[in-house]
């Protein structure tokens, strides 16, 4: 390579000395854009994590809190229609308009913030208690959304099945976000899909694996043929097939 | 020309400035990336060192406390040997959790460790009963034992892979060579122990269940296509296509069944005798309006139409836009939860939206029972103390998965909530206690 003496140094810069300032430019500015970005990463990170919101109520719920929330929400002037206790899309909408006026997160979730600005607490009362039941629900219909969104319903009620019966298992942990969170026991937890907020359909297919309905008959894993990457998994005696999952023990 | 240079040496002291800067800032963030990533990497190995040798410590106490239970001979100190024993199978299942999961060799160890625990819990309760072990029954011990022994020195040994810079997370964390070859060790069988045969969730005995609801020929598929079309009555069907058989606990012939409307409906039917099994449809409720009562009349009407008779509601969880109603068998007035169904009815359409009929399947039989030797006006006696506005039936409630007990059920109310209280119909053992829970998704028993 040819060695540039100071003049040709000096020449070269003067001839592309537009080139140079858009270089520089670009390079202040996504020093600045990381600048800013930044400190807002890891607090982004935790308010994107529904699994911290486990005693909030969200779309899939029903029951009296979700009728307060209904209630307070037409007052303050964010049509839900008919108070009806179910938490579905137009409810969603109208918690999402609310959150947004009210410049809180926009997430579609009543947790603490979103109730008090509301003027209703989430706290145990006569209304119903919403420390049961609603986060294993909704962690299995996270799962089932992140592993199983696009195949058939009976699909995705098969995958939350899988959950449960790994809970009843001896070879599995013994909780649900134990058998969740097992590392690279489900794909969706390693590339963080499961904090996807999860559709009604996921929702509906995880209140009936909960409520027993197990389309598998027992089954502890299920794999896609076509992605799976893992020898392992194909040792496994395969039971049945829905959609694109193969079921097996 | 003077000027020039002026210019040029202004421009190349602002692009130096310039870059300068930018490399300063770029740098500090990139420094405070970094050591937020190492300060998150080390947090993580933490989370994964406390766990690996909380682990290697509760075997060290398993393996201690198995090795003494083949000394111990008061009934005792075995029970609160046992106890340890299963405290500790406990925390050391919560401490494998968080390993890598795909592997076969640590499917075993945690099943080795849930059975063990189980196992342990249900000789405690022998013990209790003033039994003394038996002599298969301390032979499983003594295996265990050794077992218990070769799974600790096959965790100690994975220090010595973490010492040559490989973290534990990392180790253990991920899909990682070495750790595969020394669990395969666990996975090829070279560490064995015994089938453990007792009453509890974990027993390998249940994996073995036999359907006793499971009646008649075998069918075809084609003649279960007939009995889908029987079990959808009502339904406007465009079409019923059998989409394959699955040879599992209950075999069975799968549909996929074509609704007017769009609408997609699974049917799952055993291959003897044709019993419905599992149906299953996603409907969107839009304007609930049916009354509890009336779901409950569809849910009879249904397990009619079906062929299933002197089905009785015993609970129903409304959450607003489906309900689930659990039916069960009554024989000679008295409830067998064993043999259960579930029904989900849409609150708008009042359709069946769901059956879920595997219990029933696995459990029904025609009962012989023999009488109560406690009376209701006994059973209610203690409880009435406590409870307020009791009601009481008899009823048969599933025992260590696989047995059942005939029991009196109490249902009452202390301070608003709703408890059912369980008592055993032949000696007054207090068997169970339940709490109802009204939390976001309807009222839950706990």
């Amino acid at each position: 390579m040819k060695k540039m003496d100071k003049y040709q140094f000096v020449s070269f810069l003067n001839k592309n000395k537009l080139c140079i300032c858009i270089v520089c430019a670009f390079i202040a500015l996504a020093s600045l854009t990381t600048a800013i970005v930044y400190p807002f990463t890891y607090s982004n990170a935790i308010v994107a994590d529904g699994t911290l919101e486990v005693a909030a109520i969200r779309r899939g719920d029903s029951g009296s809190k979700v009728k307060e929330i209904q209630r307070k929400l037409n007052e303050y002037g964010f049509s839900v229609g008919a108070v009806d206790g179910i938490f579905g899309s137009k409810t969603l909408q109208a918690v999402k308009n609310f959150q947004k006026s009210r410049g809180l997160v926009v997430d579609g979730i009543v947790g603490n913030a979103t109730a008090k600005a509301l003027g209703i607490s989430l706290s145990n009362g006569s209304g119903g208690n919403s420390n049961y039941g609603g986060g294993d629900v909704y962690l299995l219909a996270k799962t089932i959304h992140a592993e199983a969104r696009g195949e058939p319903y009976i699909g995705q009620v098969a995958v939350g099945a899988v959950v449960l019966n790994r809970v009843k298992s001896s070879s599995f942990p013994n909780t649900i976000s134990g058998v969740v969170y097992q590392p690279w026991a489900f794909t969706a937890v390693h590339d963080g899909q499961i904090n996807l907020e999860p559709n009604d359909s996921a929702m509906r297919a995880a209140k009936d694996a909960m409520n027993g309905w197990d389309p598998t008959n027992g089954c502890l894993y299920y794999f896609n043929p076509a992605t799976a990457t893992s020898s392992w998994i194909w040792s496994r005696q395969v039971k049945l097939t829905i959609g694109k999952h193969k079921f097996a023990i | 020309m003077e000027l020039t240079n002026k210019r040029k040496t202004i421009i190349i002291s602002i692009i130096i400035f310039m870059l300068l800067a930018a490399v300063i800032t770029l740098s500090v963030f990139v420094g405070l990336y970094a050591k937020d990533r190492h300060d998150k990497d080390r947090d993580i190995e933490s989370f994964y060192q406390s766990a690996y040798y909380g682990l290697v410590g509760n075997f060290v106490d398993i393996e201690n406390d198995l090795a003494k239970a083949r000394v111990i001979t008061d009934n005792k100190l075995l029970r609160q040997n046992l106890m340890k024993i299963d405290v500790n199978c406990n925390l050391a299942s919560q401490n494998l959790q968080v390993f890598y999961a795909n592997n076969e060799g640590m499917s075993n160890l945690m099943n080795f460790i849930n059975q063990l625990g189980d196992y342990c819990g249900y000789l405690i309760k022998e013990l209790e009963k003033g039994k003394s072990l038996t002599i298969s029954q301390t032979e499983n011990l003594n295996k265990m034992w050794g077992v218990s022994k070769e799974y600790g020195k096959l965790l100690n040994s994975l220090q010595d892979y973490a010492k040559d810079g490989t973290t534990l997370a990392r180790l253990l964390g991920t899909s990682n060579e070495q750790f595969e070859d020394i669990l395969s060790n666990i996975g090829n069988g070279s560490i064995e122990y015994p089938s453990l045969i007792y009453d509890g969730p974990f027993s390998d005995g249940i994996l073995n269940r036999e359907a006793k609801g499971i009646v008649g020929e075998e069918i075809s598929a084609d003649q279960g296509k007939v009995l889908v079309e029987k079990y959808l009555v009502g339904y406007d069907i465009e079409n019923i296509e059998y989409s394959q058989d699955s040879v599992n606990r209950i075999d069975s012939y799968l549909y996929a069944v074509k609704l007017k409307g769009g609408r997609q409906c699974s049917v799952q039917i055993a291959k003897k005798g044709g019993l419905l099994l599992l149906m299953d449809l996603f409907h969107e409720v839009v304007e609930p309006s049916l009354t509890i009562e009336q779901c409950q009349k569809v849910a009879e009407q249904y397990c009619d139409s079906i062929g299933l008779k002197n089905m009785k509601a015993v609970w129903i969880n409304n959450n607003q836009s489906n309900v689930y109603i659990n039916m069960c068998y009554e024989q000679d007035g008295i409830v067998n939860y064993a043999d259960m169904v579930k029904i989900k009815i849409s609150l708008d359409t009042g359709e069946v939206i769901g059956y879920e009929g595997l219990n029933y399947a696995f459990n029904h039989v025609t009962r012989v029972y023999d009488t109560p030797i406690v009376s209701e006006e006994q059973a209610v006696l203690n409880v009435s103390a406590i409870l307020d506005n009791i009601e009481c039936r008899l009823v048969t409630i599933p025992w260590n998965v696989t047995a059942e007990k005939v029991a009196y059920e109490i249902v009452g109310e202390l301070d608003g909530e709703k408890y059912f209280v369980y008592i055993d119909a032949y000696n007054g053992d207090e068997l169970n206690v339940l709490r109802m829970i009204d939390s976001n998704q309807g009222d839950l028993l706990m």
